[in-house]
């Protein structure tokens, strides 16, 4: 800056015409989004890139200089215009997310085990507790037993897979969206240090023990597993997996490592998301089972073989898929 | 939680971003939720009583068919609605929704470049954690008040902002016009020579700001600020201040005498209020 250089005398009347110039240029780009730079010459590239720089500086001294707030105001609006026209619609190339894109799923629930194991132990653990406790003593089950099944007394063994084709498809929307509902709520209170998260799967895990133990005290088991298994192992799975998303954000926040919380937040976010998107796409499956083939009118080994089936196809994808890509890069 | 933030770019210029505050995030969102409910509701009329439901019954001779698939197609509709809108247009109109654009506000990522799918994804998908207890956001709530870039938890996850985009400038531009009239004419503002002294450019620049403003002060601040100013440009001037018992008398005396300097300092009188500042876009993006 020339040293007696004031507000007046840093302008000269052809610095309006370069600012409104560069006004028309930057409404005329971002007009057309992705296709913005590249339908430039590299002349016009570089003309665009020095006047983008000029703005900046002026945006620089008029604070410096105390312009009034207007102007620098309306600088400030065109270097951030400029800004996002210059580096806000690159790609951003990253080496180690290479791989088929359906590979990250399995990818980052295989890094992160412990997450799915931990998440399992609260829920299956609490289940299992639960079952035995209401075996021992069916009074709990008036307490813990949600009051649709408490008197639910099917007449025949088949009663629970009968559900009339007509409300098949309310059966089927309703349960959809119902589970990804919890996942979603168990893998955003992942941000509440896990507490809420492991809140929901202690809850869901009672329930389904108290429900299990309260069918086994009627002797109504055989039709409550036959009612449960073609969907149920790949929708417990994957509730399973959304409290583990949750505890990937809930660990985060308890060890962060060398950086702050808030960026081992950031960084974990994305492994996160890709977890929980996998458990709805898990849950849409799951869910048009229960609606369509649960309540259908085959028979239990049928029903065995949709339960095997369906396992397996998930368990494969988790143990295979994407294996092989970069081995030797895996730090995690 | 900051008024506004500065961001370095790669060229070392600083952006300023203005955040966006608690209560136009508030508003916003409450308008979403109308949007959604209006969308929700127009959506039942028309499958359940509108024109769709009896089309399809007349076809397929059964209303039953149709009704359970209905429902089943409203259930999916309203799940969708409620956990995709935001995720959606953040994600395709980079970080507005219509309630944020009503209120003037966008979210955009730390580095001041637009949002794209993906932190639309994450910082509404973990929307339960902001929202506990449902549905008051306390916690979320707390959270951007303590933050200083006022973040709830999925802007953190997420690593965005949310900023004002569009703000009243009406009163400022008036002084940023007459600024930028002198410049495209050539005139610089010179110190003003008066027997007792100068007057420096930034003093004149105040005067400036201040006379085009004075209406929008309360009158007793007015007094106060027209008192203060002139008060000592009196003594430079070696002038007499005409007495005046009433506050008005005093008022208007100090700001025809705040009025004749600037005048005198434009050399050509010129207190440009023709050259019209383009309207800034309402948008960054």
């Amino acid at each position: 800056m020339p040293p007696n250089e004031t507000i007046e005398t840093f302008e000269g009347a052809d610095k309006q015409a370069h600012w409104r110039r560069f006004e028309e240029a930057t409404s005329r780009l971002r007009k057309r989004r992705n296709k913005t730079l590249r339908d430039l010459s590299e002349t016009e590239l570089i003309a665009f890139f020095d006047q983008y720089q000029s703005i900046t500086a002026d945006l620089a001294r008029a604070r410096s200089l105390g312009a009034p707030d207007s102007v620098v105001d309306r600088l400030n609006r065109m270097a951030v215009t400029g800004h996002v026209i210059l580096y806000g619609y690159s790609k951003k190339s990253n080496p180690t997310n290479k791989g088929a894109w359906w590979h990250a799923f399995a990818r980052v629930v295989r890094q992160h085990l412990w997450a799915l194991g931990l998440s399992c132990i609260l829920f299956f653990g609490t289940a299992v507790v639960t079952y035995f406790s209401v075996l021992n003593n069916p009074q709990l089950g008036f307490d813990l037993v949600p009051d649709e099944f408490l008197h639910f007394n099917p007449a025949k063994e088949d009663n629970m897979h009968d559900i009339p084709s007509l409300s098949r498809p309310i059966a089927a929307s309703s349960i959809m969206s119902n589970n990804i509902q919890v996942s979603l709520l168990a893998f955003g209170m992942g941000l509440t240090a896990g507490i809420g998260t492991a809140t929901i799967l202690i809850f869901n895990g009672m329930h389904l023990g108290a429900i299990a133990g309260w069918f086994a005290v009627q002797g109504n088991s055989r039709s409550l597993w036959g009612w449960i298994m073609p969907h149920g192992g790949v929708e417990l799975l994957a509730i399973s997996l959304a409290g583990a998303a949750g505890f990937l954000l809930a660990r985060a926040i308890y060890c962060p490592g060398q950086v702050r919380r808030r960026t081992a937040l950031k960084q974990i976010g994305r492994s996160a998301l890709v977890m929980e998107v996998g458990v709805m796409v898990m849950l849409v499956f799951a869910g048009l089972i229960e609606g369509f083939v649960s309540p259908s009118a085959i028979g239990y080994p049928a029903r065995m073989a949709v339960l095997a089936i369906t396992l397996t196809i998930w368990t494969g994808y988790f143990v295979m898929a994407g294996r092989n890509e970069f081995k030797t890069v895996n730090s995690e | 939680m900051k008024d506004s933030i500065f961001l370095s770019t790669p060229e070392h210029a600083s952006l300023e971003f203005e955040l966006a505050g608690l209560g136009s995030r508030f508003m916003a969102h409450a308008i979403d939720l109308m949007v959604i409910g209006a969308v929700l509701i127009v959506f039942w009329l028309f499958i359940i009583l509108g024109p769709l439901a009896f089309l399809v019954r007349d076809a397929l001779g059964s209303a039953e068919v149709f009704g359970s698939y209905g429902i089943a197609m409203m259930i999916l509709i309203s799940f969708l609605l409620l956990w995709g809108y935001y995720f959606l247009l953040e994600g395709y109109y980079q970080g507005t929704t219509p309630g944020k654009k009503a209120m003037g506000i966008r979210v955009i990522r730390e580095d001041g470049l637009p949002i794209g799918y993906y932190e639309a994804a994450v910082r509404n998908f973990v929307r339960a954690a902001d929202a506990f207890p449902p549905p008051t956001y306390f916690l979320g709530g707390i959270v951007m008040q303590v933050d200083s870039t006022g973040k709830r938890l999925g802007d953190m996850v997420a690593g965005t902002i949310v900023i004002r985009e569009s703000f009243p400038q009406a009163i400022e531009s008036r002084t940023g016009a007459a600024w930028a009239a002198r410049v495209e004419k050539g005139h610089s503002r010179k110190p003003l020579s008066l027997p007792g002294g100068d007057v420096t450019v930034r003093q004149m620049d105040l005067i400036e700001q201040y006379l085009n403003r004075r209406t929008s002060f309360p009158l007793e601040r007015r007094q106060e600020l027209a008192q203060s100013m002139a008060a000592p440009l009196w003594k430079i001037a070696g002038l007499q201040k005409p007495d005046e018992t009433s506050l008005t008398g005093i008022l208007q005396r100090d700001e025809k005498f705040l009025q004749h300097l600037l005048d005198q300092a434009n050399e050509d009188g010129a207190h440009a209020t023709t050259l019209q500042i383009p309207k800034p876009e309402s948008s960054f993006f």
